[in-house]
């Protein structure tokens, strides 16, 4: 089993508790994931982060939503869902142009299929379970972009 | 009834102290409990079921899926991940751990290992379900006394 991997470099964070970012306006998040246990556990979790949350039950309903004009600041996308995963979710938000941060959340952990998974053009993934160090260090790292 | 709620409270930290020292649960499960919140006192309450029959159904496919000839390893893996996803999501930490053990077995097509590990996975599986439905009814009398 493989550590965790980042696109963006070390968790440096050793926040305890959850903290709100401090930004101007809300951070919009889209949660991409089949399971309703995760979902409901992630939306409470980012809304908790003080972020506006919309759900999508696999890969194609995010891209229907970007394709009906819908834009988000953080994907954070599962990888093994039904009708499209996320890798192929991914590939095609990239050829759209989709420039939002797109984090992979999955509960895969072999250096190739993270690997994979980064290849279809994540900014970063992640090894289940999310927890408030991840979901601090992904929100600060969209902050400073 | 302040009392009454503080007691139930103390119960409840005391038996999710006692699961995480014995690593049945971990930090996860207590980041999860802290997310309940005022507007949504039932969130655990709610979520604990939910956990419970997301691993029943998946257990059954699992099972089914091991009893078929030939194995179909691609559906176990997918079955595999998929357990291992919600038990490392709530904090369940033995459970996932378990479900580890089935991956590496799945991964190296060892259908005697698969069989092994599925029954490690159960019995860790009915060790924590007692604790987590008398988790559940404290829940409930906590948000009862709270209303």
């Amino acid at each position: 089993m493989v550590s965790e991997k980042m696109g963006f470099g070390n968790v440096t964070s050793t926040l305890k508790t959850m903290k709100i970012i401090d930004t101007e306006k809300k951070i919009s998040v889209l949660i991409v994931e089949d399971d309703l246990l995760t979902q409901k556990i992630h939306k409470v979790m980012m809304t908790k982060f003080g972020t506006e949350v919309q759900l999508a039950a696999n890969g194609k309903e995010a891209v229907d939503l970007f394709l009906s004009g819908a834009s988000f600041d953080l994907i954070l996308t599962d990888l093994e869902m039904p009708i499209m995963d996320g890798i192929e979710a991914t590939k095609q938000l990239r050829s759209m142009g989709v420039t939002s941060m797109i984090v992979g959340v999955t509960s895969r952990d072999q250096d190739s299929e993270i690997q994979a998974f980064m290849k279809s053009g994540l900014n970063a993934c992640y090894v289940k379970p999310l927890n408030a160090e991840k979901v601090t260090a992904v929100l600060n790292e969209l902050k400073n972009i | 009834m302040a009392a009454n709620r503080e007691a139930l409270n103390q119960q409840l930290q005391q038996i999710v102290n006692s699961l995480k020292e014995q690593g049945i649960l971990d930090s996860q499960f207590l980041m999860v409990h802290s997310l309940k919140e005022d507007n949504n006192p039932f969130f655990l309450a709610e979520l604990i079921p939910m956990f419970c029959n997301n691993v029943q159904t998946t257990l059954r496919d699992l099972n089914r899926t091991i009893e078929k000839e030939p194995v179909n390893f691609h559906d176990m893996n997918e079955l595999t991940m998929k357990i291992k996803g919600c038990t490392s999501s709530i904090g369940a930490r033995r459970l996932a751990l378990a479900c580890v053990t089935l991956w590496r077995a799945v991964d190296n097509k060892n259908k005697d290992g698969c069989i092994s590990a599925l029954n490690g996975i159960r019995q860790e599986y009915q060790t924590l379900r007692s604790s987590l439905d008398r988790i559940v009814e404290l829940e409930r009398r906590i948000v009862s006394h709270q209303a």
